[in-house]
């Protein structure tokens, strides 16, 4: 399936430039790792980079810098690289989710599993600065409701399996949704198949109403 | 100090320079690609915010990756600027800004590079240089402040006293204009 909803140009541009928040970039880059249109925007967007590179103030390197580097490669054994847990990479696999989410996960967390956040809703909680963003995964039961509620800040959504609708449609595999301080919505968690996905809370959610707030309670917010 | 013309020039010989580091090791190739784009690079690190030392500092985080990874360079995909500002962006965010950078995943290996295709990769890229250059002040400005100074859409809007919706519709035209120079080769 080809996703249906997808980054805005604008919001692509700052990834590109490097300038998005790291939690809006690791929300992005997922649903870029899924959508072969948005990645190939984005080669598009990282040539502009390329453009400004080439036209950028050409500022001299400290003297002997040069030397400096070549007498690095020498001994240069590469990058370290970091060793893999093989829970977590099960656990994305299990699921199809895109293995840059890998870095992001705390040690140990894949081993734990999913972990409950409110009747209906599993997470697995993600590190991705700043603080005050909340980043995690989220395993959604079929046909759950989750009720009405605005955002204290923007709000990224990446389904990786099964499907959600509200007031802008059916979010399914590789689909994202990127919702506004003071957009409010209810959303449904199509029945037959649980929901795996990204969510990126920039500010705290804001239940509307008294099962919301219940809810909230709850999942300690 | 590298001249405008040596520049534009060497852009053609840039992925040899790559290509010779990859297959041979190439030192001396390793070198003339420093030469040539080191300045650069420092100079965007600086726009970003680092300082002369720390620039140096990650201008030769940059340039030990490229010795590292040039053998993942794809001419197909783009010209080497592109494949520099992507490795100079990513060490950007890494060291100063503390973030990991999420790379979305490559696609599954194609086939060797045709040699047209990385014809096709440079045309596309001069004549994107030429089309930015002939965007509208105010549209280019924003690019600029992006991809220049990394700067996110709402600290430009706040930096020129615009509103948020102004400066998201001058990056909308931007691009729209950008594309429609790119012949819609890049773009699906």
């Amino acid at each position: 399936m080809t996703p249906v909803h997808h980054v805005s140009e604008e919001e692509l541009v700052e990834f590109a430039a490097g300038a998005s928040s790291e939690p809006a970039a690791v929300a992005v880059a997922c649903h870029a790792a899924l959508c072969a249109a948005c990645g190939a925007r984005l080669r598009t967007l990282d040539a502009i980079g390329g453009a400004s590179l080439a036209a950028a103030t050409a500022e001299p390197t400290a003297p002997g810098a040069l030397d400096g580097l070549l007498a690095r490669l020498d001994d240069d054994g590469g990058p370290r690289a970091a060793p893999v847990d093989p829970a977590a990479l099960r656990l994305l696999d299990a699921h199809a989710i895109p293995r840059l989410v890998l870095p992001y996960l705390a040690p140990g967390a894949a081993a734990s599993g999913w972990r409950r956040l409110v009747p209906g809703i599993t997470r697995i909680d993600l590190r991705a600065g700043p603080t005050g963003a909340v980043v995690r995964l989220v395993n959604l039961r079929p046909g759950l409701e989750i009720p009405l509620h605005d955002h204290g800040g923007v709000e990224y959504t990446v389904i990786f399996a099964g499907a959600l609708t509200d007031d802008q449609g059916r979010f399914a595999r590789g689909d994202i949704s990127i919702r506004a301080v003071g957009e409010r919505h209810v959303q449904h968690v199509t029945a037959g198949e649980p929901c795996v996905a990204l969510v990126v809370n920039e500010g705290p959610l804001e239940p509307l109403t008294w099962k919301g707030k219940a809810l909230s309670i709850l999942a300690g917010r | 100090m590298v001249s405008v013309s040596a520049l534009l020039a060497s852009n053609d010989d840039a992925p040899a320079l790559v290509a010779a580091i990859a297959l041979r090791r190439d030192r001396d190739a390793f070198a003339r690609l420093f030469e040539l784009y080191a300045p650069r690079i420092k100079g965007q690190l600086m726009a970003r915010g680092a300082g002369a030392a720390l620039a140096d500092e990650l201008t030769q985080e940059v340039m030990l990756t490229v010795w590292r990874k040039a053998d993942q360079f794809d001419g197909a995909r783009g010209l080497v600027t592109t494949w520099l500002f992507t490795i100079t962006r990513n060490c950007f965010i890494t060291h100063v800004r503390r973030q990991r950078w999420p790379e979305p995943e490559p696609e599954p290996p194609t086939a060797p590079t045709a040699p047209d295709e990385q014809l096709a990769a440079a045309r596309d890229a001069r004549e994107l240089r030429q089309a930015m250059g002939e965007l509208p002040h105010e549209q280019r400005e924003i690019l600029v402040g992006a991809y220049d100074r990394g700067r996110s859409l709402s600290e430009l809007a706040e930096e020129k006293g615009l509103p948020l919706g102004t400066v998201k519709t001058r990056v909308r035209l931007a691009m729209a204009r950008l594309r429609e120079r790119l012949t819609g080769k890049v773009e699906p």
